[in-house]
């Protein structure tokens, strides 16, 4: 393969954040006309690596050729302007513009001295483009009105338009129907004939091998390798992803606790759009996984519990009594602990110290004179048992947790809940963004809780973590229960078949 | 390597301003203002510099909470006027005593009727304040038919300008608001979650902080403390005019805690420095109208100081590295 | 319920429109007349000017609180400059005097990061300060009476303010609706960070708002100083939340992305049927600010009210 081929390249990219390393070293490159998968757990750095080709942020080390040239992108702009197109999982649609409008934003066609908008040329540009993808969508709907599959295909419409020589496109299978599947796979297929690279982003194996040239592994934030497509196969790329050491790290689950003791009983339970009529048991000292790829409701079902959004429909029973709860208030009465996914945004108070960080939840318990007044001593003689049981490390209790690890913030988080002595504990993504060192005494930490006797409520997109801690594990398909399997009948495999909607007859009840 | 140190370095400088930055600006101020003019480097105006920052830093403190909270509120100027034309027109009927404790109390209420608007109906802070600007001040005219309320009851006077030990009375109430402040931000419940609440809203809720309460409180304790210093201002000025009285305080308030280090959109702030900036506000006032400069100058100062504070506090916080 | 709520968003302003006229026609029988009707839509015409701009601001996601300073410094530039100039080049400067500020503005805003309502209300105060110094703290007579025609004159029947008006709102609407320009304002009102990824120049666009506001607030300027023909420097106090009571009134939503230039032109008149209803009561002055502030804290209820209704619909399942 001659240097020619070579679309672009990145070299040694060392991008960091506050406490963590994203990208560490990373090289990368993409022929012309080729299909790439990179492919990676969550935390993986593959959604670091392509902000840094789509001009979000800026790679701290190394540097990035496009069209052999030595390129920074400085912004969004700049790297669409030199055909690269990204399609997110978050979608970077504008709600209160129509389809056509966010196809072209800021290249509409101009009439008048291109002071007024060419609707008419707008419109028809950006139905003939969706008819190329087989897509009936009104272009003159609003993007607030249309399906999240709709928007999806919007995404892709608005990549076409611009001509772009790269796209890359982060899970965009996530949310389409088998249907919508296959005639994406028909228009990336096209436009590889057509010279345009790709670079595909998957949990999918399947997908990455029924359309890629070749396949790059990421592995917390380092590259572990890329390989042929022809010369590699699943198994050995699902080792490369998830590493041979980590599975030693996993605590071995204990039989102590009988499934007898029902703790928490959950009814017909729906939530809007996300979650359709679930119903489950959890048992004391027993870890319960809720599984489900993006989408499934895996997430909203345990928020809901929680909560933190409301329930449309359902009932849960608490200790055998039924139990309304309509906010995190009420969880928390009952003994309901929650690990959000979205430590940043749902968890951490940034402008506060660890120890802050660590009492908030029962802080008003911590006080004399008729809660008015904090008792220090006390706080710090709390916060210093969960220090040790937890093992969090820190440089002294005024430090703003912002300063630590991300191993450490999510040992504060989790201590947070685990203060209030709660019996019932939501882990969402509980190692999401931490280390493996950290990955594994967080595991270890679980399953001490549930030897204790505390249920664990949990969910996961990584699938060893849910396959090896968990003793029970549901399994959610567009909000329904698609399977159900305990620790002797899971294994990955299955775990991932239900998970995209594949299960033949295996429900086992 | 060089260039780690030298982040280090501005880091260092920044962690440093954040504790002594705005004492080193006040010092400056004082020893511009002193070599300038003989009239300023005197103790009675010292004293007096002491006493009118008072005015801005009571009204400050709830303004603090209100800031750290996540909110803003720019009703405070309008509520100072009404509730100082509402309440010394109750003196002839209640006495000086009852009067300045209605006042206070009508100032909370107010306050509490705000929150009840902005976590209620979820509108945000600054537009239904905004409204409620007007609302007050209106009400404060329709209430007098524009006539100032003239004050002669001795207690509500020497709220303003009453000496114990040779001290005046405002600074004296403001030390007792201040140790209360300070009580409440550091050391209660409450306080952490004034500053939970401006730091992550979702992260309390989760956390099962009930979020609109402490907003409604926090909105409460701003018309308590804009109550306290209605009494102040008028008690100073003798007299409560609709039309004058408060006229541009919301500015300065903010404009002290912005100085004073709270940062905007929430998080954790400076009593402290609220403290001082007050007394860097005031100061500058004295010292451009002593010489004279023309009070329009003087608009276009503290105009000018508020941007200021405000990128400077971006910039600082840029560099600690503590947003993005 | 829904539909009623997708409806009232747009046209909601007519209702009370459509209920203060019929209280009005009762309240006072000179209210039908041709003559009384222009008078109201005359004197709803700087709200709706300024308010023009402000829909375009509050679509964009900001806010700009310094709109009555700036008319201020027009209406002493105005004063200063015609004697000198004459009245179509001071005009003229003027109005890219007043644009000046908004660019001040946007250039804050934007690349200082500072919140717009912080960034604003210091421009109001020293924005006000410099109309008091350029003016030397007096209002300023201006001698050259062929400017009142601007504010006072007639064409063809129909007041010049009314004229100037429609003409800037037929350009306001299709700006906000059928403008690239336009649009993109509201995408950055509607998501800024997508707007941002989507390759928009979110500053740019964010400057450009600012000097629009500037500018209406300017022409506000320029009709009142023409009406009075004295350079004011602290004219119209508060009408920042005349201009802002009309663009929510009229249907723009707080929240951005969504701008609705006809509500404005609206809602401004209804504001200016409210100071008639006020006058015929002969209340106290005072009275105008009460009743705009109620009116402020009334539509923001509403917005409130129904944005927590359809809340708790999504929560049920039901698609809106």
């Amino acid at each position: 393969m001659n240097k020619n081929n070579k679309l672009c390249k990145l070299e040694n990219i060392t991008k960091t954040f506050p406490g963590v390393v994203a990208i560490n070293d990373v090289s990368f490159d993409v022929n012309l006309g080729e299909v790439h998968a990179l492919v990676g757990e969550n935390g993986a750095g593959k959604s670091t690596l392509i902000k840094m080709l789509g001009g979000v942020y800026r790679p701290d080390r190394g540097a990035i050729y496009f069209k052999n040239k030595k390129t920074v992108f400085t912004s969004t702009c700049e790297s669409q302007n030199k055909g690269i197109s990204v399609i997110y999982q978050e979608f970077n649609l504008i709600p209160d513009l129509t389809v056509a409008e966010n196809i072209f934003v800021g290249r509409e066609p101009k009439i008048f001295g291109s002071l007024i908008m060419n609707w008419k040329k707008l419109n028809s540009d950006a139905k003939k483009i969706l008819e190329d993808l087989d897509s009936d969508i009104d272009p003159k709907k609003y993007i607030s009105d249309i399906t999240i599959a709709e928007r999806q295909m919007v995404e892709i419409a608005k990549a076409l338009s611009i001509k772009s020589r790269l796209i890359i496109m982060d899970e965009p299978t996530a949310t389409l129907t088998g249907k919508e599947v296959k005639k994406l796979f028909e228009i990336i297929k096209n436009l590889r004939e057509k010279g345009v690279s790709i670079i595909y982003i998957s949990h999918r194996l399947e997908e990455a091998f029924e359309l890629s040239d070749r396949i790059t592994v990421l592995r917390d934030g380092k590259k572990i390798g890329t390989k042929k497509t022809s010369d590699t196969n699943e198994s050995e790329i699902i080792e490369m992803m998830v590493g041979k050491v980590v599975k030693e790290y996993f605590a071995e689950s204990s039989t102590k606790h009988e499934k007898k003791e029902v703790v928490m009983e959950v009814n017909n339970y729906s939530v809007a759009d996300y979650v359709d009529n679930v119903s489950f048991k959890l048992y004391k000292g027993e870890i319960l996984s809720i599984a489900g790829i993006l989408g499934s409701g895996a997430h909203h079902l345990l928020r809901s519990i929680y909560g933190a959004i409301p329930k449309k429909a359902g009932e849960i029973y608490f200790e055998g009594k039924k139990v309304n709860i309509n906010d995190p208030r009420d969880a928390i009465k009952l003994g309901i602990g929650f690990v959000t996914e979205d430590r940043k945004d749902e968890a951490l108070l940034y402008d506060m110290s660890v120890l802050q960080n660590l009492s908030i939840i029962i802080i008003k318990t911590l006080t004399f004179l008729k809660g008015l007044f904090i008792k220090a001593e006390k706080e710090k003689s709390v916060f210093d048992r969960m220090k040790d049981r937890l093992d969090i490390k820190f440089s002294n209790y005024n430090q703003k947790v912002i300063y630590l690890s991300g191993g450490n913030q999510q040992k504060v988080v989790i201590g947070r809940t685990l203060i209030t002595n709660c019996k019932v504990l939501i882990l969402c993504e509980p190692t999401r963004g931490v280390d493996v060192g950290a990955k594994a005494e967080i595991h270890k930490i679980m399953r001490e809780l549930a030897d204790r006797g505390i249920s664990i409520l949990m969910t996961s997109s990584e699938l060893p973590e849910l396959v090896n801690l968990s003793d029970r594990s549901i399994v959610l398909y567009k909000g329904k229960v698609a399977a159900e399997f305990d620790r002797e009948t899971m294994d990955e495999e299955k775990l991932v078949e239900a998970q995209i909607g594949q299960t033949s007859s295996k429900i086992i009840k | 390597m060089v260039d780690i140190r030298s982040r280090n370095l501005k880091v260092k400088v920044a962690q440093q301003w954040e504790n002594f930055g705005m004492l080193f600006i006040l010092v400056l101020i004082l020893a511009i203002f002193s070599s300038l003019d003989p009239n300023f480097r005197t103790v009675y105006n010292f004293i007096s510099i002491f006493k009118y920052s008072t005015f801005i830093a009571i009204g400050g403190i709830g303004m603090a909470f209100c800031i750290m909270s996540g909110d803003f509120d720019i009703s405070v100027g309008s509520m100072l006027a009404f509730v100082g034309v509402l309440g010394s027109s109750f003196i002839p009927f209640i006495g000086g005593v009852g009067a300045v404790l209605s006042t206070i109390v009508i100032a909370s209420i107010l306050g509490f009727i705000n929150g009840i608007f902005i976590t209620k109906l979820r509108i945000p802070a600054f537009i239904t304040t905004l409204g409620m600007l007007y609302i007050f001040r209106a009400l404060a005219y329709l209430y007098t038919s524009n006539v100032p309320v003239y004050i002669e009851n001795k207690f509500w006077l020497y709220i303003g300008n009453g000496k114990i030990f040779n001290i005046n009375f405002p600074i004296i109430l403001m030390l007792i608001c201040y140790l209360g402040g300070y009580l409440l931000l550091r050391k209660s419940p409450f306080g952490r979650y004034i500053v939970a609440v401006g730091t992550n809203p979702d992260a309390s809720r989760l956390s099962g902080i009930n979020v609109d309460k402490v907003r409604i409180i926090v909105f409460t304790l701003v018309g308590f403390f804009v109550g306290i210093s209605s009494v102040v201002v008028s008690a100073n000025l003798g007299s409560a005019n609709p039309g004058q009285l408060g006229q541009g305080y919301e500015f300065q308030v903010i404009t002290a805690v912005v100085l004073g280090g709270t940062i905007l959109g929430g998080g954790n702030g400076s009593l402290g420095g609220l403290f001082v900036a007050a007394l860097i506000i005031t100061a500058l006032k004295n010292g451009l109208s002593l010489m004279q400069v023309d009070s329009y100058w003087q608009d276009v100062a503290t105009g000018l100081v508020l941007i200021f504070a405000v990128a400077l506090n971006r910039i600082r916080y840029t560099l600690l590295g503590q947003r993005e | 319920m829904i539909k009623f709520l997708k409806l009232y968003e747009r046209f909601g302003i007519f209702i009370f429109i459509i209920l203060g006229s019929i209280f009005l026609a009762i309240a006072s029988p000179n209210f039908l007349q041709t003559n009384t009707i222009l008078n109201i839509i005359a004197q709803g015409t700087y709200g709706a000017i300024v308010g023009f701009g402000m829909t375009f601001a509050i679509t964009s996601g900001g806010f700009d609180l310094s709109v009555a300073a700036v008319m201020g410094l027009t209406s002493v530039f105005l004063s200063l400059l015609i004697p000198v100039l004459g009245i179509p080049l001071a005009i003229i400067i003027s109005l890219l005097v007043a644009s000046s500020v908004g660019l001040v503005n946007g250039l804050i805003i934007t690349k200082l990061n500072v919140n717009p309502l912080i960034t604003t209300l210091a421009m109001m105060t020293i924005i006000r300060g410099v109309s008091l110094l350029v003016a030397g703290g007096r209002q300023i007579v201006i001698s050259e009476k062929m400017f009142s025609i601007i504010g006072t004159g007639f064409l063809a029947g129909i007041p010049i303010p009314i004229i100037i008006m429609v003409v800037l709102f037929i350009f306001m609407f299709f700006t906000m609706y059928h403008s690239p320009f336009g649009r993109h304002v509201s995408a950055v009102g509607s998501n800024e960070s997508a707007a941002r990824i989507s390759g928009l120049n979110v500053d740019l666009i964010k400057i450009m708002v600012f000097v629009l506001v500037a500018f209406t607030a300017g022409v506000a300027g320029v009709i009142r100083t023409s009406q009075t023909l004295i350079g004011i420097p602290t004219m119209s106090p508060g009408f920042e939340l005349v201009a802002i009571t009309v663009t929510i009134l009229g249907g723009t939503s707080l929240a951005g992305g969504r701008g609705n230039i006809w509500g404005t032109l609206f809602a401004a008149i209804f504001i200016s049927m409210i100071y008639y209803g006020l006058n015929l009561l002969n209340v106290q002055i005072f009275f105008q600010m009460l009743s705009v502030g109620t009116v402020l804290i009334i539509a923001l209820f509403i917005d409130g009210a129904r944005n927590r209704y359809l809340e708790s619909v999504r929560a049920k399942g039901i698609k809106v």
